[in-house]
């Protein structure tokens, strides 16, 4: 990296300089530590030596007052003036020995002589000055003053008073048998100036409070760092101060002699360094001498010159380097010679392919193994709109857009289609006006000499036009094969053709759908050849009242679409009616069997409104379902804003909140209380009713819900929530409610349904519920559409011993024969005639003589909407056992049966 | 396993090492001998005592003698208080009588210190003369100083 931004000698050249520069910075760098360091240790050394000598002064000092204070207990004079207690005497003769010492010795001096009694009192003492103030160091005498135990030993102490600094000594006179103490007061400072000449150093000695006791008269005080101060610290024995005493040393010699080294050691590196600079420069100009030859000369190979370089004089490593340069200059030569005679061959081949390959009308494309494109000919140019310079080195992808949808476009998996390395079928793509073009594709792998695949030739043809013209031929691609009618693509495309290319006129079409009522009913009794016979024969009587222009399909099964494009409604509707005739009367038989058949129709007109396909496909097929809903055998017209339409389509939103009722338990029961006559009643009874629960907590009437899961199927599974339901609610709550009957409804569907009669049978099995607490409603028109099934369900199910009422009864119409068969304990009387009862004698006529036929079969006769005192009064008359109506109890939450209100309601409207 | 040859290293070197541990010993037990000329602990015919006992025997026995048994020159700059200079040469059973008639006497003995056996000596004389009582301060006046306890210079 380094080496390619800077020549190699420079590098060498800076390493060098920096290596010296980092030689003398370590040197610099250590001679100052080790300056420092030699500094410390000197003070260090002489600190301690400071302090040596200073004890050992101190040392001496206490022994020479303790030899001096020892020679003078000896002699007489002292004993006698002891032993006499004579104190003036003793005053006296301190006073000569005071002289007497102050003239033996020179080094110490004595401050005063003083002996005490036993207690510490002054016995005697010398007559120096200054005593009066001070009697003594504080901390020696508390050894003595008030003690019991007498001194054995001398004390000695360091004291400080004044300006002064003592070195004080109590002695025990008398050690084995001790009389008094001789106290011997001496100068400390004194002593300790004879330091100064032992360590040769000026002195200083001061107080800690600042106070100066002593200071030599060559006492120097230089320049920072040419002097250094050791010092050390006495403490006195009263802790009270301290003398310190300093030493000045002159280091300056010692701080020149580094510096002289420091300059030294520069010199040197400095020398080395340039040596070393010239020594490698010189080096490496002799080594690189023979590399700028070969750089030249490699330099003029560019220029078509190939000369070679002599191989003599060379150092022997680069004599090789130079062999083989020598020979790949010769191999040059060759090699240039022959290349331009292959290069002439190569463009005279090339300029043949190309023409060849501008001459294929075809369009014609070369790509690499990864898609994209190296070489297009002038017609497929031409499809892409694009020059071959664009075309070049973009991916095919890009370029060849397959149309796959009607509106939607997908990129083609080229490589896929490639995969399989044969000719393919045509597809649709969109050239470069965006236009739909059908191309063949026909794909060859080319493979170089290793065998390896280095890309595709694809060779396109534009069919277009020759897929237009057949299709067009193509009869059986959008009929249906048995009534010649469009089929439901062919029909769609129509319809939407007709929508766009009227899309801003004002004209209407009637869009109009058929089914065949019966379709299924031939359909399974005849087999399916009489199907298409009907649906070929309605097919007739259609195209026969329409016009030529109006397009017909059959768009699955029985089920007929048909457009009248430009036609007022009211002509439409004759058309329609005329078909739904004509279907009506026409009929159908098969093996001689007549067969009624009819059709409903939905109608609507369409055009003003751009809607799509789907929108009015589904409302047509909504109001045909109404038409059927209605008996079948007419039209259904869709007006704007059809009441009728809309229910229907609210109730497609029912089927949601049902299914949202299973999930988010929405559904809630309620009962409504079915009163005796008799007074006697053992149980109440209640019929169950089924509510629904909205977002914003209102209860919906199962009116409103029941038809929608009628219609959708979802009934059965409503009918087996109900009954779940009950059959928990007992079980949890039949201890805290009197006995009671629930009236279950169930459905027609439920009835016949072989899952529902399987779950109600395993339900009651398996819970423990009293059957006497369970009662199924059915209804009558039920039971009629499948009289003996239904008749074996209620027989089943009563084995287990629950009861049957029939709902609804006299809307069905049954003779009274059926009844016979049907083995139901309560007969409920349809509300339609109980309601009229009042007013109308043939309404009580009815519900009398029904109540009798019941009573004759033993069943119990219940009257529903009971809504005044007097419609009580009839139905009393008339003999009726039951009645459930507002009058005696309107529906409730079933939870409100816990808390007893519905009972206190019923006793007293029956009072 | 090497065998072990009479001229491999191994072999003189430890040849080398025994014979300069020996060389040793034998040098120190011979500096011993020299340098450890040190007087019994105890003597058959006094009680050893130190300088506390002293102190506490002259203040609790009455009429206690106290015999310094060194030469004059070596009592004269530091005795212990109330002792008397009898040096060796001069010890006989009349100098001590004359100091203590009774044999019952208490004597203390001492010189310079335990290196010095002129006090073993004296103690012996004395004991030939019937002295009883008799104890000998061995540690002498070197323990005395040593001590720090007061003395006279004279």
């Amino acid at each position: 990296m380094l080496a390619r931004l800077y020549s190699f000698k420079f590098i060498i050249s800076i390493a060098l300089v920096w290596l010296g520069l980092l030689a003398y910075g370590l040197a610099f760098y250590s001679t100052h530590v080790y300056r420092d360091q030699a500094i410390n240790n000197q003070v260090q050394s002489l600190q301690s030596i400071l302090e040596m000598k200073s004890r050992e002064v101190i040392d001496d000092l206490y022994d020479e007052q303790k030899r001096f204070a020892y020679r003078l207990q000896n002699e007489s004079a002292f004993r006698q003036a002891l032993a006499t207690g004579d104190s003036a005497a003793m005053s006296a003769w301190l006073d000569q020995s005071y002289n007497r010492f102050q003239e033996s010795t020179g080094l110490f001096r004595l401050r005063a002589l003083i002996v005490r009694n036993l207690d510490g009192e002054i016995f005697a003492l010398s007559s120096d000055d200054g005593l009066n103030s001070y009697s003594g160091c504080p901390k020696l005498l508390e050894t003595i003053e008030g003690r019991l135990v007498r001194l054995l030993k001398p004390r000695y102490a360091l004291c400080s008073h004044q300006n002064n600094f003592f070195a004080e000594v109590l002695i025990p006179v008398g050690i084995l048998q001790p009389q008094a103490y001789l106290h011997v007061v001496g100068y400390a400072v004194e002593g300790l100036t004879a330091i100064e000449s032992d360590l040769g150093m000026p002195l200083n000695i001061e107080r800690s409070d600042g106070k100066q006791l002593y200071r030599s008269e060559n006492w120097s005080v230089g320049k920072q760092g040419e002097f250094l101060y050791p010092a050390f610290k006495l403490f006195g024995d009263d802790s009270s101060q301290a003398a310190i005493i300093t030493a000045s040393y002159n280091q300056q010699s010692f701080i020149d002699g580094m510096g002289q080294t420091e300059a030294n050691f520069f010199i040197f590196t400095t020398l080395a360094t340039i040596a070393a600079l010239v020594l490698v420069i010189v080096l490496l100009n002799r080594a690189f001498q023979p590399m700028s030859k070969l750089r030249n000369s490699v330099g003029a190979l560019l220029t078509g010159r190939y000369a070679s370089i002599s191989e003599e004089n060379l150092p022997h490593e680069l004599r090789d380097l130079v062999v083989a340069y020598n020979e790949m200059v010769e191999g040059l030569e060759i090699e240039t010679i022959s290349r331009r005679q292959i290069e002439e061959r190569l463009r005279s081949e090339k300029d043949f392919i190309s023409t060849t390959l501008d001459s294929i009308t075809n369009p014609v494309l070369v790509i690499d193994s990864k898609d994209r494109i190296k070489l297009v000919n002038p017609s497929a140019e031409k499809l892409f709109g694009d020059k071959e310079v664009d075309l070049i080195d973009t991916s095919i992808h890009e370029v060849l857009i397959l149309y796959a949808n009607r509106q939607t476009t997908r990129i083609v998996d080229i490589s896929q289609l490639l995969s399989n390395k044969q000719s393919m079928s045509s597809m649709f793509f969109f050239d470069a006006d965006r236009n739909i073009v059908e191309l063949e594709f026909s794909a060859s792998p080319m493979i170089d000499l290793e065998a390896e695949d280095v890309g595709f030739v694809i060779i396109l043809k534009d069919v277009s036009e020759f897929r237009k013209l057949r299709r067009k031929l193509s009869y059986e691609g959008s009929h249906d094969q048995l009534t010649g009618f469009l089929n439901r693509t062919a029909f769609e495309h129509k319809f939407e053709n007709l929508v766009i290319e009227d899309n801003n006129s004002i004209s209407q079409h009637v869009l109009a759908y058929l089914d065949v009522d019966q379709f299924r009913i031939v359909n399974e009794t005849c087999g399916s050849t009489a199907g298409d016979r009907l649906l070929k024969q309605i097919g007739n009587i259609i195209k026969s009242h329409v016009r030529k222009s109006d397009i017909m399909s059959r768009l699955s099964g029985d089920e007929f679409g048909i457009v009248m494009p430009f036609f007022d409604m009211e002509p439409a509707l004759q058309t329609i009616q005329r078909i739904i005739i004509d279907i009506q009367h026409h009929g159908f038989v098969w093996n001689e069997k007549d067969y009624q058949v009819t059709a409903s129709i939905g109608v609507m007109a369409f055009g003003r409104i751009n809607d799509e396909y789907a929108e009015y496909y589904s409302k047509v097929t909504t109001a045909c379902f109404l038409a059927k809903q209605n008996g079948g055998n007419q039209y259904h017209f869709i007006e704007e804003n059809d009441a009728k339409v809309m229910a229907q389509q609210v109730s497609m939103d029912w089927v949601s909140g049902i299914m949202k009722g299973f999930t988010e338990d929405r559904f809630c029961l309620y009962v409504q209380p079915i009163v005796s006559m008799d007074d006697d009643i053992t149980r109440n009874h209640y019929e169950v009713l089924i509510r629904y629960q909205n977002d914003d907590g209102t209860i919906v009437q199962p009116n409103d819900f029941l038809p929608s899961a009628e219609r959708y199927n979802l009934i059965e599974r409503i009918d087996k929530w109900v009954v779940s339901k009950v059959i928990s609610w007992l079980q949890l709550n039949s201890e805290k409610v009197r006995e009671v009957m629930f009236s279950i409804n169930l459905s027609g569907r439920s009835l016949s349904s072989e899952s529902f009669h399987k779950f109600l049978r395993e339900s009651l099995t398996d819970s423990n519920v009293d059957m006497n607490s369970l009662c199924f409603e059915i209804t009558e028109t039920a039971v009629v559409d499948n009289v003996e099934r239904s008749v074996e369900f209620i027989n089943s199910i009563k084995q287990l011993g629950v009861k049957f009422s029939l709902d609804d009864f006299g809307t069905g119409l049954s003779s009274f024969s059926y009844l016979k068969q049907f083995p139901v304990d309560y007969l409920k009387i349809d509300g339609e005639f109980v309601r009229d009862i009042n007013d109308d004698d043939k309404s009580y006529v009815f519900v009398r003589s029904m109540t009798e036929v019941g009573h004759c079969l033993d069943m119990k006769v219940i009257a529903e909407f009971v809504e005044s005192d007097t419609m009580y009064g009839k139905l009393r008359e008339a003999n009726v056992d039951y009645i459930q109506g507002y009058t005696v109890g309107r529906p409730v939450s079933i939870q409100t049966l816990i808390d007893g209100e519905v009972d206190i309601e019923v006793v007293k409207v029956i009072k | 396993m090497a065998r072990i040859g009479f001229c491999q290293p191994a072999f003189l070197g430890l040849a080398v090492l025994v014979s300069l541990a020996i060389f040793l010993c034998i040098g120190t037990a011979m500096a011993d001998s020299n340098a450890r000329k040190q007087s019994p602990e105890n003597l058959s015919v006094a009680i050893t005592i130190d300088a506390e006992n002293l102190i506490e025997l002259y203040q609790s026995v009455p009429d206690l003698k106290i015999i310094d048994s060194r030469l004059a020159e070596d009592h004269g700059p530091g005795f212990i208080e109330t002792s008397y200079n009898l040096p060796l040469a001069q010890t006989s059973c009349a100098a001590l009588n004359a100091m203590a008639d009774s044999k019952d006497q208490a004597i203390i003995f001492y010189c310079n210190g335990s290196a010095a056996d002129a006090s073993i000596k004296a103690i012996q004389i004395a004991a030939g003369c019937g002295y009883q009582r008799l104890f000998w301060f061995r540690g002498g006046f070197a323990e005395w100083e040593d001590k720090d306890y007061p003395y006279l210079i004279e």
